[in-house]
């Protein structure tokens, strides 16, 4: 397991998170022991049985439970910036 | 406040004790005690609270109060309470007001609970000792040099140091059990999907659950009677599952009284002496009050915590993708949209948080998808199977709740890994799903408290209040 510097620019980009020069080092190496720790699954021999999982899918009825509008007010005082009642943010087709 | 919530009910049904008495009391004590111990973020508004008294005091007087009717109960702050600020520990929820109430909010309303105030914890519940909250460490009350454990390390010292009886928080890997044994009071995980999660901020959805903490078994489940039971928001909730004990166990096996020690996974390097004999010790008082006691072995078991730091980042990774500074949260504006994500994003959360997205990201990346993440699934399929094998065989397993006392502040706080470690004994539970329970069994040398923590199949948490009982009684 090893790490490079390219590949902690590529995961932070991913993940939107910018890592400070000054931290990359102390990261690369938490990230490394961290990994290499969760690698020792790789051991284990065997496959998922499909089917054998007692898993299943849970959907709703596609309605609206709500009254339109009700938590709008709310939902926007949240919001850092609001113009006419939507949230406004940077353009992005210039 | 060492009474029990039944207690507490007889005296507020009495007339000896009034409810505004009772809030006013636990007003007082966290006044005292919570500038050095630092368990909460916030009490609630006044018109809340006032609210909730008013609510409590009709119940009484129409008749239909229940044991939690007029009771206190802090939440850990990632649970919402409409109108109320929830900051999930993390910088990045600074100033964020909850849009809705979270259905265990909704649950102890009915009930009749006074919803107090919000307890610390680690930044989104990633950690163990409430060292990762953006607000401050949780100090231990009964050390407050150490840790009080976490994630929900608020929520245990706030009862632990009597400011309420009763607390909620959840628990992903361990994040009530832990700070309960740190604390040396009970803390309950139930079976994945039998509280709903509606309304608690998203760590692990796969493995979260939100639990009780209080001072004694009978008073974990009172709350957990309250808290429990289908909910449609919840779409992993348990469905054809009634909350009265009771009839559960009408439908399943008796207790046999038979409780299983994984002996080679709880005798390993790291786990302290201390806790170590404490355990022998209590599992020699059960065996003596008429429980049998078996060895078992349970395969893959030390591969829990690998699975845990494989599922959980990689959900994490997922779950705070929506923390992008533009509906709500921090906002840092950049030049344009997508540098906003990233200036607000790194801003908002600590380190911890940063690591596990990280990691999530790249368990989850294209070539490592198989080897990390679908292969952690199969190990937690596989261990599903040897906890059900297992418990043909014996009705509760037994470990130590941590295989350490609460650490110094400071002591873990460079090295994630060493951290994860205090988690071995508590991980496998949130991987298989069953429910389990840490009690106090006792305390160090040192005057640290210790805990056991006891596993039940699922759904058994009746199972989990018996031996719970049980123990008690063994002092």
């Amino acid at each position: 397991m090893s790490l490079t510097e390219q590949d902690l620019d590529n995961l932070s980009n991913l993940a939107r998170i910018t890592i400070a020069p000054e931290e990359k080092q102390k990261m690369l190496v938490d990230l490394q022991s961290i990994l290499g720790y969760v690698s020792e699954i790789n051991s284990v021999e065997g496959a998922i049985l499909r089917g054998e999982e007692d898993v299943f899918n849970v959907v709703r009825e596609d309605i609206i439970t709500r009254e339109t509008g009700s938590n709008t007010d709310a939902i926007l005082a949240n919001a850092p910036k609001v113009k006419n009642g939507f949230v406004e943010v940077e353009q992005v087709l210039k | 406040m060492n009474k029990t919530l039944k207690q507490l009910h007889e005296e507020i049904k009495s007339g000896s004790l009034t409810i505004e008495a009772l809030v006013e009391s636990c007003r007082k004590t966290i006044n005292e005690k919570d500038g050095d111990i630092h368990a909460l973020l916030g009490i609630y508004s006044d018109e809340l609270i006032n609210a909730e008294i008013s609510h409590a005091k009709e119940m009484f007087a129409k008749g239909t109060a229940t044991t939690l009717t007029g009771i206190p109960i802090v939440l850990k702050d990632n649970i919402l309470v409409k109108g109320e600020r929830a900051t999930g520990g993390s910088k990045i929820l600074e100033n964020y007001t909850a849009t809705y109430n979270a259905t265990v909010v909704e649950k102890l309303r009915d009930a009749g609970a006074i919803l107090f105030g919000r307890a610390n914890m680690d930044e989104f519940a990633m950690g163990g000792s409430t060292e990762n909250s953006a607000y401050g460490v949780t100090k231990n009350p009964h050390d407050t040099t150490r840790v009080a454990g976490g994630s929900s390390g608020g929520s245990a010292a706030v009862v632990a140091y009597g400011g309420v009886p009763v607390a909620l928080g959840s628990d992903t890997g361990g994040s009530i059990r832990e700070p309960a044994s740190f604390c040396g009071i009970v803390g309950l995980k139930t079976t994945y999907g039998r509280v709903s999660r509606y309304g608690v901020m998203a760590l692990g959805s796969s493995l979260d659950q939100i639990g009780p903490f209080g001072k004694s078994v009978s008073d974990v489940e009172e709350v957990y009677k309250v808290i429990a039971g289908y909910d449609k928001n919840d779409s992993t909730s348990l469905g054809k599952i009634t909350d009265n004990r009771d009839k559960i166990a009408e439908n399943t096996n008796e207790m046999r009284k038979i409780i299983g020690v994984p002996r080679a996974f709880i005798e390993r390097d790291g786990i302290d002496a201390e806790v170590l004999k404490n355990f022998n010790e209590s599992i020699e008082k059960l065996k003596n009050s008429g429980y049998e006691i078996k060895d078992v072995n349970i395969e893959h078991l030390e591969k829990a915590l690998a699975v845990y730091y494989i599922i959980v980042p990689a959900e994490v990774s997922s779950n705070l993708a929506r923390y992008d500074g533009i509906r709500y949260g921090l906002s840092h504006p950049g030049e344009t949209s997508i540098q906003s994500y990233f200036e607000s994003r790194t801003a908002g959360f600590g380190a911890e948080v940063r690591r596990r997205i990280l990691i999530g990201t790249y368990v989850l990346s294209s070539g490592y998808y198989d080897s990390y993440y679908n292969k952690a699934n199969l190990v937690k399929e596989m261990l599903k199977k040897e906890f059900v094998r297992v418990f043909k065989d014996v009705d509760i397993i037994a470990t130590p709740t941590s295989p350490i006392p609460a650490f110094k502040i400071g002591e873990k706080s460079q090295d994630p890994l060493a951290m994860y470690l205090a988690d071995i004994f508590t991980v496998p539970v949130n991987i298989v799903g069953v429910p389990a329970i840490s009690i106090p069994s006792g305390k160090t040398e040192g005057s640290l408290p210790l805990g056991i923590q006891f596993i039940s199949p699922h759904m058994r948490e009746d199972m989990l209040f018996t031996i719970g009982y049980d123990f008690e009684k063994l002092g």
